[in-house]
């Protein structure tokens, strides 16, 4: 019952459009270039820079090396889904690209430069579900507000900021809940909301982390097509960590694996995929 | 005895009329900062910047300066080295906090010891005096008040933000370490400004108590800035009267008012009554609004439209 539903016709086309990158199996550099012969307006979609980039990019906690070395290139109007085991540094990479953790060594680029704050305007991102304050004194339309904070950095709060937050909550299904204290929905309704605070700004790129893992079935599927939407429509980059590649695989045009370094690095639906899904996920 | 017509009338002297507005700035301002600091958990980081005040408050005796000036760089830097570690992460709140403390109340302790003569100024450094307060630290306190209460609304939202969560702030580009220590920073001030007058134990009262009571009703920032305030003017009045009728310590009194007000607030707290959904709220059932007064969607299960 999303809104934005029917963008899913013109989603094969834009399917070929963002098959323009390659394949990397780490240690092995082979490339090869999936469907060149794509429409004549994405002819050049090659030559284009990255939306965001990362190069040798280490991360450590202490003295655990959590990233290692990863390279990765991902551009504009790409759907990537994200998976790996729990513990093999899906949050952290996504928290690194928004320079949430300083990498150990390597840069990271987004739109071409390091991060800087004016960029945050055009990024949203829904953190990992965690526990919220139960008797918090927010409501929901507060938090969806708290998207539009940086743009208002030190002014007061516009009025017409409530539409926009009234539209991201009506995306994800949960206009009903605008006044409603945030502390008191459940866990997958509080995903959404956390979602919409990262729709509410009209982002460029969106980060979600797991942010299907409290919906129910029925709401997953909804989820995914709207982010679908979003991805065909307007043309948003998007990282999804998904543990249930299932689900994803459908929807996401790229497929990324993860285990400490960049473990497949391409389709999501061809055996290859397959192979090193069994191979990082059965074998330790 | 005297009745609450002579304390009115009394109101005319500065010697009353000074402590009594003195009492309620500092209620207004505490129950403000304190909002936010009950939400950001931080009454153990305020009892540890108040007692690191005592050593400064030492040192200004020992010295023979203006113990204002030693209480806030005390409290500052205190404020800004928890910060610090923890914002390194290598050691817990807690811990840097509890060392910060105990340093600092040692360091005071033997500023005292090196002054020999015990002074009564020390004592009332601890419990404050309301009473005492001159001309010219009550216009110290009304221009402290005025810049603190000035800091907190300039960065309100901002710092609302932060509150709900630090890491979602940061990823939305929010200039989080800057509004930390700025916000710390504003907490030493609220508590050098409060010291000489209510004292290092009780300066705590007056932050959490308002704001931890008006925590019992409200779902909104804004509402829950204002019934704190207006518990925090409601106790200070009262709590003064009280004192100035029964001839009895002013800052004392305002606590105990003040936790009064909490208990009832607690007992009548509407977050804390039945589990029952209202209008507008969620059925906990069928997870989908209520309209009336109880939930209609759980009897006729025909699911709407099922597109
Ligand atoms: N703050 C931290 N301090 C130390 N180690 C950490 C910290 N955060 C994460 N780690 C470690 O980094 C590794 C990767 O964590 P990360 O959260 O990125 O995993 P993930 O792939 O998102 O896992 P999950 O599927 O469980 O969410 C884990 O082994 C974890 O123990
Ligand atoms: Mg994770």
């Amino acid at each position: 019952m999303f809104i934005l539903r029917n963008g899913r016709r013109n989603g094969s086309e834009m399917k070929i459009m963002n098959n323009h990158y390659h394949i990397h199996e780490h240690h092995n550099h082979e490339h090869h270039v999936e469907k060149r012969e794509v429409q004549p307006t994405l002819i050049n979609t090659n030559n284009k820079s990255p939306i965001i980039e990362l190069e040798d990019v280490s991360v450590n906690y202490g003295k655990n090396i959590i990233l290692n070395k990863i390279n990765l290139k991902i551009f504009r109007g790409e759907y990537i889904g994200l998976i790996g085991k729990n513990g093999s540094g899906k949050s952290t990479l996504m928290k690194s690209i928004l320079g949430l953790i300083p990498p150990e060594s390597g840069t990271i680029k987004v739109f071409g430069k390091p991060i800087q704050s004016e960029m945050y305007d055009k990024i949203g991102y829904t953190p990992q579900m965690h526990p919220i304050q139960r008797e918090f004194p927010a409501t929901v339309g507060d938090i969806v507000g708290m998207g539009l904070y940086k743009k208002n950095l030190f002014k007061p709060f516009k009025k017409d900021d409530i539409d926009k937050i009234k539209l991201a909550l009506h995306k994800v299904n949960m206009g009903s809940f605008f006044d409603r204290p945030i502390g008191h929905l459940s866990g997958g309704e509080q995903q959404k909301v956390l979602v919409a605070q990262a729709l509410v700004r009209d982002p460029e790129i969106l980060l979600l982390d797991e942010p299907t893992s409290a919906l129910d079935f029925t709401m997953v599927e909804d989820f995914l097509r709207l982010l679908q939407d979003l991805n065909n429509n307007y043309g948003l980059t998007l990282i999804v960590i998904q543990h249930n590649l299932e689900i994803l695989r459908p929807y996401c045009s790229r497929l990324l694996i993860l285990k400490g370094s960049i473990m497949y690095d391409g389709l999501p639906n061809i055996p290859r995929a397959d192979e090193l899904i069994k191979r990082v996920f059965l074998i330790q | 005895m005297t009745s609450f017509l002579d304390f009115l009338s009394a109101l005319q002297y500065p010697v009353v009329w000074r402590p009594f507005i003195t009492a309620i700035i500092i209620g207004i301002v505490c129950a403000i900062v304190g909002v936010f600091m009950v939400l950001r958990k931080l009454i153990f980081f305020g009892n540890g910047i108040a007692h690191s005040a005592f050593a400064g408050g030492a040192l200004g005796y020992l010295l023979g300066w203006n113990p204002i000036f030693p209480i806030a760089g005390f409290a500052i830097l205190t404020a800004f080295g928890i910060g610090y570690i923890n914002k390194r992460n290598k050691i817990s709140n807690e811990i840097a906090i509890g060392i910060f403390f105990s340093f600092s109340m040692a360091l005071g302790v033997l500023f005292i010891s090196l002054y020999k003569s015990y002074s009564t100024d020390i004592a009332s450094m601890l419990f404050g005096s309301l009473s005492s307060i001159g001309a010219s630290e009550f216009i110290i306190i009304l221009i402290l008040g005025i810049i603190i209460l000035f800091l907190i609304f300039a960065v309100k939202k901002e710092l609302y933000f932060i509150t709900f969560d630090e890491e979602l702030a940061k990823a939305n580009g929010m200039p989080v370490n800057f509004l930390s220590f700025y916000f710390l920073f504003t907490v030493a001030l609220t508590i050098v400004m409060c010291i000489s007058t209510v004292g290092i134990i009780l300066v705590m009262a007056f932050i959490v108590v308002p704001a931890a009571s008006a925590y019992q009703f409200t779902y909104k920032l804004n509402r829950m800035l204002i019934y704190s305030t207006l518990f925090a003017i409601f106790g200070s009045i009262i709590g003064f009267a009280v004192a100035f009728i029964r001839d009895i310590s002013g800052g004392a009194t305002i606590v105990i008012i003040l936790t009064l007000i909490f208990v009832i607030s607690m007992i009548i707290s509407p977050k804390r009554r039945s589990k029952l959904p209202q209008a507008g709220e969620m059925c906990p059932q069928c997870v989908k609004m209520v309209q009336e007064t109880q939930c209609s969607y759980c009897e006729m299960e025909d699911e709407m439209e099922v597109k």
